[in-house]
């Protein structure tokens, strides 16, 4: 079994030049962790995950791993929102991870595996070359499709 | 290092003549280590193996030429660092003092200084800028001013300050490690200027950016809406270090009493605080802290510093800096006063361009063999301190200048605020010029 065959053909798909708030309510709407996002030629950008999204609740410096506890910045929730707010226009290409880790289509099904346990979320299925958006790879599905084979 | 010559007599295969083929090693290895294509650890580490392949050196005379205080005092420092900064105590003191000033930004930028100063005098600059880069980051960010100019006061604060102490600098802990200077003696000779150079800059970087800094009182506000008691993260850790801390440092203040050598204080230190630190941890807890702990030690600078010696020592042994001392004094007149200014701007300049650890390593072995030229060992007292001040402030010239530079950088990349080569080479160059001017003033009046 490979990627290939294991991936969600038609995952929800965010275009780069999307706002962040746009991206957001597409991820709630559809109850997901992470989409991938692809440019206007449909080849991959990054893929945009809750955790990008965190990141922009708080200052910038602050998510370095040079700290061990933020607690002193204190938890105004307005600042949050209004930190949040000035990324809210931004495209989302920008905030995307850039260097997500992709699988392609004969990806074997274990490595796969591994990819989405080191990096909780999607993994986009990408044609090799061209970076083409194929499909998506995510936890619950290759879950359901391995339980099913039982 | 230390100039006892050993038993060791070079013969370099095929016959060579040992004194050009270790200088041939020696340039090789600071070309190399200039192009920045490989590791400097890797280029030192290959210099120290060609000089004894090549019959330069042997095993043993190499190893003698590696200089442990050194080494030691660097090691166990790293150690002492990595361990108090988890308690989160570097966050806290900025914090406090952005408040303290009502979070006016002029008066953090001020601020900020005075503490990388202080802590880079104590602690090295490159550990300084790591602990207090993020947090001026976040600060500058919610004060929503620019962090460049609080950056670059950093980078020169963090030199200067590193410049009054034996522990504060690379280049002090190798000068005072081979010459027997102890703490009290840089504190003594170099805290005066270092700290008229710090009160210059600091109202330079007012005058140049302070004066016209503005910030919203909403953003003050939220500055001062910070809670430093909660940046502490462990208080019983924080104990601990700051027992071991101010243990070590009284250490190397009464080192020359006790007739002990700092390296020796340093690393007593560290195995103190690993040991407070683990008290109390399972056997698999305990391994995996001494572990987590000894990889932050930076192994990159310290096998640097393990070849470097090495290639210096087979220069030496060679008989090169006997020379090169011997041309570097008839050029001088055997003048000291010239030697002396030759030494503070040329290690100046070389050290804003090349890496001064190298150069300082190679200048110890050349001053040590002018010492029958101006009459012992004790009247090279100036030429030390000249070669102290040349190379830690030299390091602000450029961003390569110096490791504390580029780590700053680093941050101010992965912030979206890019330091330029450049633009920073035509703002520090000139003051690091200004500083080595008043560094020239003091050294005339007080040692010559």
């Amino acid at each position: 079994m490979t990627c290939q065959t294991i991936m969600f053909p038609s995952p929800l798909v965010i275009a780069a030049s999307d706002t962040v708030a746009q991206a957001v309510r597409a991820l709630v709407s559809h109850e997901m962790a992470a989409a991938p996002v692809v440019d206007a030629e449909g080849r991959l950008v990054g893929v945009l995950s809750e955790q990008k999204l965190i990141a922009l609740l708080l200052p910038k410096a602050a998510t370095f791993d040079s700290f061990q506890d933020i607690s002193f910045l204190g938890d105004d929730v307005a600042d949050m929102a209004s930190r949040f707010a000035e990324a809210a226009d931004r495209p989302a290409g920008e905030i995307a991870d850039r260097e997500a880790a992709v699988a392609h289509p004969d990806t074997s099904l274990s490595e796969a595996l591994l990819l989405i346990y080191r990096r909780n979320g999607v993994l986009p299925v990408v044609e090799r070359e061209s970076r083409a958006l194929l499909g998506v790879v995510t936890a619950d599905r290759a879950l359901a499709r391995i339980l099913e084979v039982r | 290092m230390h100039g006892a010559g050993g038993d060791w007599v070079p013969a370099v295969i095929f016959g060579l003549d040992p004194m050009w083929f270790a200088s041939l090693v020696l340039i090789a290895t600071y070309a190399v280590i200039m192009t920045e294509k490989v590791n400097r650890a890797i280029v030192a580490l290959l210099g120290a193996g060609v000089m004894i392949l090549t019959g330069v050196l042997n095993q043993a005379a190499a190893v003698r030429g590696v200089d442990f205080n050194t080494i030691a005092l660097l090691t166990g420092m790293m150690i002492i660092v990595a361990i108090t900064r988890k308690s989160g105590v570097f966050q806290y003191v900025a914090i406090w003092s952005a408040k303290k000033v009502q979070a006016n930004p002029a008066g953090i930028l001020l601020m900020l200084q005075i503490v990388t100063a202080l802590f880079s005098a104590l602690l090295d600059n490159v550990t300084t800028v790591l602990l207090i880069v993020p947090v001026t980051l976040v600060i500058t960010e919610e004060l929503r001013v620019k962090p460049y100019p609080f950056l670059v006061a950093e980078i020169f604060a963090s030199n200067i300050g590193g410049t009054s102490t034996l522990i504060g600098d690379p280049p002090n802990i190798i000068i005072g490690s081979a010459t027997g200077l102890t703490f009290n003696d840089f504190v003594f000779n170099l805290g005066p200027v270092v700290v008229v150079i710090m009160i210059v800059t600091a109202a330079l970087f007012h005058v140049m950016w302070g004066r016209k800094m503005t910030a919203a009182a909403a953003d003050r506000e939220r500055v001062m809406n910070f809670n430093e008691n909660e940046a502490i993260t462990d208080v019983r850790l924080l104990k601990q270090a700051m027992f071991v801390l101010t243990l070590v440092i009284g250490g190397f203040v009464s080192a020359h009493a006790l007739h002990l050598e700092p390296g020796t204080i340093a690393m007593f230190g560290a195995a103190l605080l690993m040991l407070l630190h683990n008290m109390g941890s399972s056997a698999e807890e305990q391994s995996h802290q001494v572990h987590h702990t000894f990889g932050e030690v930076e192994w990159v600078t310290i096998f640097f510093f393990v070849g470097l010696f090495m290639v210096v020592y087979g220069v030496e042994q060679a008989g090169v800096l006997r020379l090169l001392a011997e041309k570097l004094v008839s050029l001088t007149g055997g003048d000291l006063t010239v030697t002396v200014l030759a030494i503070l701007w040329a290690s100046a300049i070389l050290s804003a361009v090349v890496d001064n650890i190298p150069f300082v390593a190679t200048m110890i072995p050349l001053i040590k063999s002018m010492g029958g030229t101006f009459g012992g060992a004790e009247n090279l007292m100036p030429l030390w301190w000249a070669l102290s001040l040349g190379a830690c402030l030299g390091g602000n010239g450029t961003l390569i200048g110096a490791s504390a530079n580029l780590t700053v950088a680093g941050f101010a990349e992965r912030a979206g605020h890019p330091i330029r080569f450049v633009p920073y080479l035509l703002l520090a160059f000139p003051i690091m010029l200004l500083s080595i001017a008043i560094s020239t003033v003091y050294v005339y009046w007080r040692f010559l």
